[in-house]
């Protein structure tokens, strides 16, 4: 038996070739309209699995290409600043030239040192400069200045307030880098050497570890009369000798250190000796020293922080160690000759940057030890090693920089390049290839009318159409 | 042969011709009607008449009857098939509302989740930006508002399932009743020889808009009555039909019982099926993989937060989200067990490290609270905070758990390093102290005595065997506990790094300290040095900096090699040990090695550098000092379970929201671990979680889990049109089948009436025959 074919058979199978037809045509519809191909995930479930993680990775690499732009704005602006600071130091560098010609007047000096001043503040500026409202040298302490010049018995110096975490920027795919350096990094550049004194007081460093920055003042003061004679003590005129100091009483005449014999009527009140090599001694006396002849010690207190702290020295230790209450520092000094009282100019060598050099110049010019012009000069030209050392830190920070930025310009155009790709992979996984789709759409179009056409033509026909 | 005969034969003939043409003309009139079966009048030749010389003689036509032409194997694969097809096309249509409802590849939970994490990354480059920081809240916002609104949908389309089923059984229940009425009108014509086509041909359609409901299986009687089972329960049973009704078990889960016996319907097929299984298996694993998601997006996400610190800095006060039930209707809140609490989060065996911070000397004090939920209750939880000084924590009359810190004093639980770690001063403190050489325990004889000497004041300590539970392995906190008991103001005793040290009150180089040993040797027990010690001014300051790197919480003993003065003494050093007492490092401090008070940083381990400042530390006097570096502060989710400083709220997809507070105030936002604003060490957690594999998720990270979840339901909705297409065209050619064997062709109709009339014109043109030979026969008589 052959197949029987009823009218409903047709008339259903027409309709469904019809519909499935027509739901081809809708479906290419939406690809044309949308671009894509796939709108939602059943249309390919295996592509629609790459699609999500293909749009995080796109909306990641945006976010890093955004970070490189951002390192970049940061970048150029610290090294717009770093450049600033070296022309500053620069300028510096000019004026201490100028400052260290002999044929300088006093008056002119202290004009210079009023001009340093100016330097300072500026230099701290630029320390603090802002990117919007956030500083730029802090660290991750960004709302507020990070540096600031506090002036106090201990001199004046520079304190940072920022912190040492560096401000890190995911610029690429597992590459956080470090975009700002913490100011103390840059500013603040500690390459400590030896600390060496200047002074006639006869302490030495010791050798131990010092934790001072730039220049100290050391200041050897007299602090009193240890194994002198029942009826001797210190007298109020000026004490400048210290340590062991003999005395001898011979003939009515006193003779401390060595010194020329001075006759001496009991009591004696404030009466200043004068030892071999010229230190001075203030005595009273209310009766002939029994022994005649003996040692006392002139004992000494040592400070770094203007008085505010004192030290005081043992003689039979060799080695005292000075605070800076102030600061926190130390200096450790070696007193084995120690002998007179007065001030040492400390120099903690490698410490020097752009402020504490400043401040040095500074401190030089005003002169407030009342140094000779020569001693001044000398001292400026030395300084110049200093302030070209501090220079030389300022361009290595720009130095790095200059590269980290240039390095920057290079993960950026990779990060771009990334960003193209996974872009890409995108576009080929879920879009629509337009052309292809069109002339697919035109096709089914045909189809479907096609169908229509010979549909209505079937089901037209029947056997009543002939029989008459 | 007699005319008569003839004339029956041919009145026969005109019968059957007449019938055929009726039967073509009600095949044609029925093309169109569904579920009408072909019929065809079946033709048989009369009962012969016995001839003389034994021939037989035909009589004519028979009607036998009207056949309906049915396939009855088909027409019950085609039932089974019908339920098959409307059950995959309801699958589907679900499926593809739920894909929806997803709302993927574009602006779906997927989306938000980068979004979010995407803020995250910018708030990273500059924390202290509060508009980025609200970006990061709304965000959080935007995502969880997500995940509710997707779980109400599915919620609803859920629900909506129970009017559906609701809708379809009463259909169900008429088409049943109509089958038994049907089945008593077939029975009662059948009976009675007749043949009842059209009635069969209505009942085969109505069972089988009935199997496109639900799976019906048929069992037809000998006396034409058809037995329906419906989900395995007789529905119809002759002329008696069961009716079903629709309720709600529980208010979630749809059942249909029997109305008169109550007995369960367990459907499996058709649409009451598919409707079914979507409610009680489809969308209920698809939602609980989502809420496992956004379950483990705010434990994971709370993890870190709720060990960060807001741009407001340390806590002053905290509430905790979850408050107290009182479970066990003992009329006390917080009184059960921690694991029975009812807290959202499962509270770990671990430990949370809470951290004091003096806000105006910044010096911080870290305790640790080991956590066990098995023999903890809330309440003892508020007890063991309210113990740290300067703390108050206590439930509040709903349960909620309140902290609250002194004035001039924050906390926080956060894992930051403590930047000054010897603010007691046990390594060359101001004040002297002493320190046992080893950690505890320490094999004690008691009773024991020894004095304690500050200055001129004298005390004596007398250990007792009551002081400890184990005298021969004292540990150090007993004995803490037992020597402050007697030392009076002079001075004071603690655990440092688990060994005891006893630090006079007085600091500066006038204060003298000694020990002496009494009866029972303590102090040799113990391994301290008895003195003299003086103290010094100012102590050796101790500053710790940087970024714990390390995976586990570790705590570094530091402690004094030599006597000696950091920066002078030749050769000084201080050893470093790890929990487990190895040597992780020797610092070298000694002269020409480190400048005390410069800040000149050591690097320790893992990202953790110290400095000292100058002063004399002793090994002599056991200077020691410890620092906690925490990789988790918080190993017991603590805070997490009991929403403390949490980003989000909720525990599931339909309760998962941010903070109000945190909405409120973006200021909240915990970016940092430290309170300085541009720290976003926080939101690096977060982003390093992003791409973290988790074991709760079947260790993949949230933005793959979800991928997988959306590749899943795009296959599940693509499968389930294969096979709604696959169903539907078995059903059409099981349809067609049908069509050959019932349908009805006009054509063949067409040709069948031709062919009727044709035989109807002959038998007329038969009887005018035998009527005109009767005629002759009589004109012949005439």
């Amino acid at each position: 038996m052959s197949l029987r074919i009823t009218q409903s058979m047709l008339y259903s199978r027409s309709l469904d070739d019809l519909r499935r037809s027509l739901a081809g045509s809708t479906r290419l519809q939406e690809m044309v309209a949308t671009g894509r191909r796939i709108n939602r995930p059943s249309d390919d479930p295996a592509a629609a699995l790459r699609i999500l993680p293909l749009n995080a990775e796109i909306r990641d690499l945006e976010r890093m290409a955004d970070n490189v732009a951002l390192a970049r704005e940061s970048l150029d602006l610290a090294a717009a600043n770093l450049q600033d600071t070296s022309s500053l130091m620069l300028r510096a560098r000019e004026l201490t030239v100028q400052a260290a010609n002999g044929t300088m007047s006093e008056r002119d000096r202290q004009g210079l040192a009023a001009e340093f001043d100016q330097l300072l503040d500026q230099l701290v500026s630029l320390g603090n400069s802002r990117r919007g409202d956030r500083y730029l040298f802090a660290g991750t302490r960004s709302d507020r200045a990070p540096f600031a010049l506090v002036t106090d018995a201990a001199g004046t110096r520079v304190v940072y307030s920022g912190d040492g975490n560096p401000v890190s920027l995911e610029l690429a795919p597992g590459l956080d880098s470090d975009v700002l350096v913490p100011g103390d990094r840059l500013f603040l550049r500690r390459e400590r050497g030896a600390t060496t004194f200047e002074g006639d007081t006869g302490a030495a460093p010791s050798g131990a570890s010092d934790s001072g920055v730039g220049f100290d003042l050391l200041r050897v003061t007299f602090a009193g009369l240890a194994g002198a004679p029942p009826g001797m003590s210190a007298g109020s005129g000026p004490t400048t000798a210290l340590g062991a100091l003999t005395w001898s009483f011979a003939g009515g005449a006193l003779s401390i250190g060595g010194g020329p014999a001075v006759p001496v009527t009991f009591p004696v009140t404030n009466q200043t000796f004068t030892t071999a090599d010229g230190r001075t001694v203030s005595l009273s006396l209310s009766a002939a020293p029994v022994p005649a002849t003996g040692t006392l010690t002139a004992e000494a207190e040592l400070s770094i922080d203007g008085g505010t702290s004192t030290a005081r020295v043992d003689f039979a230790a060799s080695e005292v160690q000075v605070r800076n209450s102030l600061e926190g520092t130390v200096l450790n000094v070696n007193v084995a000759a120690l002998q007179r009282t007065g001030t040492e100019l400390v120099k903690y060598e490698g410490t020097f940057d752009a402020f504490t050099s400043l401040i040095a110049v500074r401190d030089t010019l005003r002169n407030t030890r009342g140094e000779s012009q020569q001693t001044v000069s000398a001292r400026l030209t030395s300084l110049l090693g200093e302030l070209d050392a501090a220079h030389e830190g300022v361009l290595g920070g720009l130095r790095e920089f200059g590269s980290r930025s240039e390095n920057t310009i290079l993960i950026g155009s990779r990060v771009q390049a990334m960003r193209d790709s996974a872009r890409e992979a995108l576009s080929l996984t879920q879009d629509a290839d337009l052309a292809e789709s069109i002339v697919a759409f035109n096709q089914q179009q045909m189809v479907y009318q096609a169908a229509l056409g010979v549909s209505s033509r079937v089901i037209q026909t029947s056997l009543l159409d002939f029989l008459r | 042969m007699s005319f008569g005969m003839g004339l029956g034969a041919g009145l026969k003939a005109l019968t059957a011709a007449r019938l055929g043409i009726q039967t073509a003309g009600q095949n044609v009139a029925n093309a169109n009607t569904v579920g009408y079966s072909r019929q065809r009048l079946l033709l048989a030749s009369s009962v012969p008449y016995q001839y003389v010389g034994g021939m037989q003689i035909g009589t004519g036509v028979d009607v036998r009857t009207v056949q309906r032409l049915v396939d009855e194997g088909l027409e019950g694969r085609l039932r089974m098939q019908n339920g098959l097809a409307a059950g995959a096309q309801v699958d589907h249509s679900r499926w593809q509302e739920i894909e929806e409802l997803f709302a993927e590849p574009d602006g779906g939970i997927g989306q938000m989740l980068g979004e979010f994490f995407g803020r995250v990354g910018r708030l990273q480059t500059d924390a202290g930006d509060r508009a980025l920081r609200g970006g990061v809240v709304q965000a959080g916002k935007v995502l969880a508002d997500g995940f509710n609104l997707l779980a109400d949908r599915m919620g609803t389309l859920r629900r909506s399932s129970f009017d559906e089923v609701r809708g379809l059984v009463r259909q169900l229940n008429e088409k049943g009743a109509e089958v038994a009425e049907l089945n008593l009108q077939i029975v009662a014509m059948e009976a009675s020889g007749q043949t009842a086509n059209d009635l069969r041909d209505m009942r085969d359609q109505v069972v089988k808009e009935m199997s496109a409901l639900a799976d019906v299986r048929v069992l037809e009687r000998d006396t034409g009555s058809m037995d329906l089972v419906v989900a395995g329960t007789l529905v119809v049973a002759g002329g008696r039909a069961t009716p079903l009704q629709v309720q709600r078990d529980g208010g979630t889960t749809t059942m249909v019982t029997t109305v008169d016996t109550r007995a369960v319907l367990n459907f499996q097929g058709g649409r009451i099926g598919a409707l079914l299984r979507h409610e009680t298996a489809d969308n209920p694993e698809l939602m609980s993989k989502v809420d496992g998601m956004a379950r483990s997006l705010a434990l994971e996400l709370n993890r870190v937060h709720t060990t960060g610190v807001p741009r407001t800095g340390f806590f002053t006060s905290l509430v905790s989200s979850f408050a107290a039930e009182d479970t066990n209707n003992n009329g006390v809140r917080g009184d059960e067990l921690l694991s029975q609490s009812g807290v959202p989060f499962e509270i770990q065996d671990g430990a949370l490290y809470v951290t004091v911070t003096n806000k105006t000397t910044r010096e911080l004090e870290r305790t640790r609270i080991d956590v066990d939920p098995q023999s903890m209750s809330l309440r003892d939880f508020a007890a063991a905070l309210d113990r740290i000084d300067h703390l108050d924590a206590s439930l509040d009359p709903v349960g909620r758990l309140r902290i609250q810190a002194e004035q001039g004093y924050g906390f926080d639980f956060a894992s930051r390093l403590d930047s000054s770690p010897d603010s007691f001063g046990s390594f060359g403190g101001g004040a002297p102290s002493f320190a046992t050489a080893g950690q505890g325990p320490f094999a004690m004889t008691v009773p024991a005595s020894f004095s304690v000497t500050v200055g001129t004041s004298t005390r004596t300590v007398n250990l007792a065997a009551t002081d400890f539970v184990n005298p021969a392995a004292a540990t150090v906190d007993e004995l803490v506990a037992a020597i402050n008991d007697d030392l009076g103001g002079d001075a004071v005793a603690k655990n440092v790094a688990g060994r005891l040290v006893v630090r006079a009150n007085a600091a500066g180089t006038a204060t003298t300290m000694t020990l002496a040993d009494g009866a029972g040797g303590p102090l040799a027990a113990l391994g301290m040095a008895t003195g003299p010690r003086s103290g010094q001014s100012p102590g050796v300051q101790v500053e710790v900096s940087g970024k714990y790197t390390g995976s586990t919480n570790q705590r570094f003993t530091f402690q004094a090699n030599q006597d000696g003065v950091i920066g002078v003494t030749p050769g000084l050093t201080v050893g470093v040990y790890d929990e487990s007492g190895n040597l992780v490092t020797t610092l070298e401090v000694g002269r020409g090695k480190y400048s005390p008070g410069g800040g000149d940083l050591l690097e320790v381990a893992d990202g953790i550098k110290v400095s000292f400042g100058p002063g004399t530390i002793s090994a002599t006097h056991g200077d020691v000092f410890a620092v906690d570096a925490l990789a988790d502060s918080d190993s017991s989710d603590a805070l997490v379970a009991l929403g403390l400083n949490t980003f989000l709220l909720g525990n599931s997809a339909a309760s998962l929201r941010v903070n109000p507070d945190l909405l409120a105030n973006p200021d909240l936002l915990a970016a940092g671990t430290i309170d300085a604003t541009g720290d976003g060490s926080n939101m690096a957690r977060w982003m390093e979680l992003r791409g973290a594999t988790l074991a709760e998720l079947g260790d993949t990270s949230f933005e793959d889990y979800y991928g997988d979840l959306v590749g899943e339901l795009g296959f599940q909705v693509a499968s389930a049109e294969a096979t709604m297409v696959a169903q539907d065209q078995l059903h059409a050619t099981l349809e067609a089948q049908r069509q050959q064997v019932s349908g009805v062709n006009l054509d063949e109709e067409m040709v069948d009436l031709v062919r009727h009339q044709q035989a109807f014109e002959a038998a007329s043109r038969f009887i005018s025959m035998v009527s005109e030979l009767s005629r002759t026969l009589v004109q012949i008589g005439a």
